[in-house]
């Protein structure tokens, strides 16, 4: 005997499960969802039940487009936090931060900027290790990308934060150390995500530090000279910053 | 979100959890955006999502430790922290029917085509599976997690009674849970 799926009641098992997406898309009764809430706190089995459906749901994150907050929103933070009075720590892994995204601020004015954070510590298993970040803010496309690096992978990925930056040319990533000719570290797709292995050439080049990292536009494929040959979206210091000891 | 930058997010999240500050700063560089996107898009006013902004980074900084518990990737519990307290914002507002009519377009709900480009496995997964839902059910699921809406917003919205809405509803949870399960 087949029925209508439309018209099927739904068995207890599937009740529940409709009660648990319900409580996680925030449906339920405001009653019902204290409950819930309290269930969860307390009961592991449950918990583990709306983290499942949870992520289930969180497929849809991606929908949520990133929009740039207003820079007196995160000093508002900060101030409730830990007191208007009181700056940023200036030691430890992240400790020029707070420098970097100021030049990061004045740089803006400008056409572009690029400012590079990394973090470089001895255990890769840990939090701690090595990693570098990167924000590359540029005034034109009002884009940003963040680069990030971990050193010990030799993995360089870069995040458009904005899913508008689609170009009809490619990015292209390139090392600059002194007087010598850029080194292209790779091309990124024209979302302007880009996830790159280095071989050991680069991979020593920016261990070495007085790196400068740039993007620039290059035609479909690539710079067909192995220089830049496009306008350039914004160049910075690759600054490395040794661990704190604690 | 790239796995390298989920990656990063999750140790990020994990130093915050052990209050260092830098990473905390370092973290809301990354997520910042995202996140407050996240309040924007539910809570449609920039002053409200500002101040819900500020409310989401303090329960990070005062709950990072949790999230290593609830067993969440560190972007979907950023995220979440970020809805809840969005949702939580929309609803102690008294209702306000008269913006529902103004605002309403379910196109708007579509995925561009960039977006479309940049989703990812689960994304797709989940809207293939939401293609075997009504349209309307579709939409009321999406409308539910991504704009927020309640029950009674969803019925106006969609021009039923509220009892249908919730039948609706739950029949179309329980049928993409399904789908959902069959897939992987």
């Amino acid at each position: 005997m087949t029925r209508p799926p439309e018209d099927m009641m739904p068995e207890n098992g599937d009740n529940d499960d409709a009660l648990i997406s319900e409580y996680v898309l925030r449906l339920a009764d405001p009653e019902v969802h204290k409950v819930m809430e309290a269930r969860e706190a307390t009961d592991p089995a449950f918990a583990a039940k709306v983290a499942e459906t949870r992520a289930r749901f969180s497929a849809m994150d991606d929908a949520f487009a990133p929009i740039d907050p207003p820079t007196a929103v995160k000093k508002a933070i900060d101030a409730r936090l830990f007191g208007e009075a009181v700056p940023a720590k200036s030691s430890g892994l992240w400790g020029s931060l707070a420098f970097w995204r100021l030049s990061t601020l004045i740089g803006a004015a400008a056409a572009a900027t690029l400012a590079v954070f990394v973090a470089l510590a001895p255990d890769a298993q840990s939090p701690t290790a090595p990693f570098a970040v990167a924000t590359i803010q540029t005034a034109e496309t009002d884009g940003i990308f963040t680069v990030l690096y971990q050193a010990d992978a030799g993995a360089l990925s870069v995040v458009s934060q904005s899913a508008q930056m689609l170009s009809a040319n490619d990015y292209e990533l390139w090392a600059i150390q002194g007087d010598n000719p850029p080194l292209s570290l790779g091309l990124l797709a024209r979302n302007g995500q880009g996830q790159l292995t280095l071989g050991d050439d680069e991979r020593l080049l920016l261990a070495a530090g007085a790196t400068v990292l740039a993007i620039s536009l290059e035609p479909e494929g690539g710079s067909p000279t192995g220089a830049p040959t496009g306008p350039v979206l914004g160049a910075g210091d690759l600054k490395i910053i040794e661990p704190a000891n604690s | 979100m790239t796995a390298l930058a989920t990656d990063l997010i999750e140790r990020l999240l994990s130093r915050v959890a052990m209050k260092d500050r830098a990473a905390f700063d370092a973290l809301y560089e990354v997520a910042g955006a995202k996140l407050f996107g996240v309040c924007r898009r539910l809570l449609k006013d920039e002053a409200d999502a500002e101040e819900v902004m500020q409310e989401v980074w303090i329960r990070i900084w005062q709950k990072a430790a949790s999230a290593q518990t609830s067993g969440a990737p560190a972007t979907a519990w950023l995220v979440t922290v970020a809805r809840n307290a969005a949702i939580d914002r929309l609803r102690a507002r008294k209702p306000q029917a008269s913006d529902i009519d103004t605002e309403f377009s379910l196109a708007s709900n579509d995925p561009s085509p960039e977006q479309d480009a940049l989703a990812s496995d689960d994304r797709r997964q989940l809207d293939v599976c939401l293609e075997t839902l009504e349209t309307a059910k579709a939409d009321a699921i999406r409308g539910a997690y991504l704009d927020g809406y309640t029950y009674d917003e969803l019925a106006k919205r969609h021009d039923v009674p509220l009892n249908t809405m919730r039948t609706w509803l739950r029949r179309g949870l329980i049928k993409l849970k399904a789908c959902l399960e069959g897939q992987s």
